[in-house]
């Protein structure tokens, strides 16, 4: 037996959740490696939209996927499918084993395309259409379990899905959960994003000085997740590993997060107490960085109230890729676990000169290489929901 | 877990319930935490709803198709989301502690899944917990939800 494979064997349990498999559909590429080498290269997809100019809007920057061909109403769809089939690849899933895995899907409105076809006057099923169905269609394309999950909590959906996930499987319900987030682009949130004037006038720039609000953008992550005991049986690598979610809701504004950051700050504690781990632990927080005003100083009050000894270091990935809403959480899920299999932080995205300053908090301006072995995953969302998720190393 | 309450309840709205509220529900919820004095810090809520987005979402795109992107009423927009009747209800009852909205009908989702969803809900710190099924979309806003509560003894 290999050195690297006694010691993974001794890091992990047999109830240890791990990720086997990971797959994306981002505008920075649609692959894992090409994706992770674009951030490492600080390549941003934000740029001006013709269609969005000619439709009329104010605000025309969002990142797009180009390379996806579909029909509007079908483009959630097709990114979950292909997303997922990377997954399921990577993991080395046997066909025939496919129908004894569970999805779980997080989104936020489903195909929105959908459901402005329907306000166009389209007779359109809108139960096949919004996440649920997208899940239901997702599970019969691969044939799996047909009882399938969509958690639909906004702009953290990715968070949930992957979290909850791993409490199903905690519980043995499942041999194999596929967890993740979708979001095509929509042109309704860009409606209302705009007029709630959200957005930003030439592309997201999360906690830097400047930063003037959010941009849109699309996309799909998915990840593998099974017990160790089950993915040892059948050799599968493990990539990373799942430790716990915390969540907390601000219950203060249906948009607007709580300024204080109290109950993100919450949330954070709940996944470390949970995962029996304390702030100096973590390497860095992967933020949730959208980039306006209300939600970045949220965030950065929340991020001053954990309690620490060591300077915290964080990073954001929407000024490279957007928000993609649904699927946001669970993309930046898959550069956690990128950063844990190569021990760097990739820099944040659009960030050059902090809006405020802590000694204790750093801000990630170049890539940098860190050694901890945990990384926080944090997501927040309309509504106030709040989450939080903590992933480890595998070995 | 273990049931405490359970109430099942319909209604007739005049309009969508994103303009008209969710009051039958917020009501049922604020007197359970009265009457039993609950601590809305440690109250946690699963709210499984297929549907509640629908009115918000299309009636937002109808109003940017007649007014245009520039000059539409945003005000729909936050109740275009699914996530939406779970965050008005979270905010008029002050429930702080988790709160999960599965898209889904009302009896999608396996108790057995629940119960998994409910335990781990409970051990963050939360003592009590809502369940709520709601169907929040049709022509003639006639509406129905069952609303449970539940404790982690």
């Amino acid at each position: 037996m290999s050195t690297f494979k006694l010691k993974m064997l001794t890091m992990l349990q047999p109830d240890s959740i791990v990720i086997t498999g990971m797959g994306v559909m981002t505008p920075l590429g649609n692959t894992v490696p090409i994706f992770w080498e674009a951030l490492l290269q600080q390549r941003s997809a934000i740029e001006p939209q013709e269609d969005l100019a000619a439709l009329g809007f104010k605000h025309i920057y969002a990142a797009r996927i180009k390379e996806l061909i579909s029909l509007p109403e079908n483009r959630g769809l097709e990114l979950a499918k292909t997303a997922i089939q990377q997954a399921i690849e990577q993991s080395k899933l046997n066909p025939g084993d496919l129908n004894s895995v569970k999805l779980i899907i997080g989104t936020t409105m489903g195909e929105s395309a959908a459901f402005e076809s329907f306000a166009e006057g389209q007779s359109i099923p809108l139960g096949q259409y919004n996440g649920n169905g997208v899940a239901k269609k997702v599970a019969a394309h691969f044939q799996l379990l047909p009882n399938t999950t969509c958690v639909g909590t906004a702009c953290a959906a990715g968070n949930y899905a992957i979290g909850t996930a791993a409490w199903l499987l905690k519980e043995k319900k499942y041999k194999q959960i596929i967890a993740g987030g979708v979001e095509p682009f929509s042109k309704t949130a860009h409606v209302g994003f705009s007029r709630s004037r959200a957005m930003s006038a030439t592309g997201c720039k999360p906690f830097d000085k400047s930063h003037d609000g959010m941009t849109l953008g699309e996309g799909a992550a998915f990840v593998v997740m099974e017990l160790w005991e089950n993915a040892s049986k059948r050799k599968a690598f493990p990539l990373a590993q799942i430790h716990a979610l915390g969540l907390t809701c601000d219950a203060f504004h249906p948009t607007a997060p709580h300024p204080s950051g109290i109950k993100m700050s919450k949330s954070i504690y709940s996944a470390l107490r949970l995962a029996q781990i304390n702030t100096d632990d973590i390497g860095w927080i992967c933020i949730h960085g959208s980039g306006t005003e209300a939600s970045d100083t949220a965030e950065w009050n929340a991020m001053q109230l954990m309690d620490k000894k060591e300077r915290l270091h964080f990073a954001g990935y929407k000024g490279a890729i957007g928000h993609s809403l649904g699927a946001a959480s669970a993309l930046e899920a898959i550069v956690c676990i990128q950063s844990l299999l190569h021990k760097i932080i990739p820099a944040s995205a659009g960030l050059n000169e902090p809006f405020m300053r802590n000694d204790l908090l750093a801000p990630v301006l170049q890539n940098e290489r860190f050694e901890k072995r945990y990384v926080l995953n944090t997501a927040y969302a309309f509504g106030g929901l709040n989450s939080a998720l903590v992933i480890g190393k595998a070995g | 877990m273990k049931l405490i309450q359970a109430q099942k309840i319909m209604w007739l709205a005049t309009g969508p319930w994103y303009k008209t509220g969710l009051q039958p529900i917020v009501e049922i919820i604020n007197n359970w935490i009265s009457n039993n004095g609950l601590d809305t810090n440690k109250t946690g809520l699963i709210f499984l709803c297929e549907d509640g987005g629908y009115d918000a979402c299309i009636d937002l795109w109808k109003m940017a198709i007649e007014q245009g992107v520039r000059f539409v009423n945003p005000a729909p927009f936050p109740y275009s989301l699914s996530s939406s009747p779970a965050g008005f209800v979270a905010k008029a009852c002050n429930i702080f502690g988790p709160a999960i909205i599965l898209v889904e009908k009302e009896n999608g989702s396996t108790q057995d899944e629940l119960d998994v969803y409910a335990h781990q809900i409970f051990l963050q710190e939360v003592t009590h917990l809502y369940i709520v099924k709601a169907t929040l979309y049709n022509s003639e806003y006639q509406y129905n939800s069952t609303v449970s509560l539940y404790t982690g003894q």
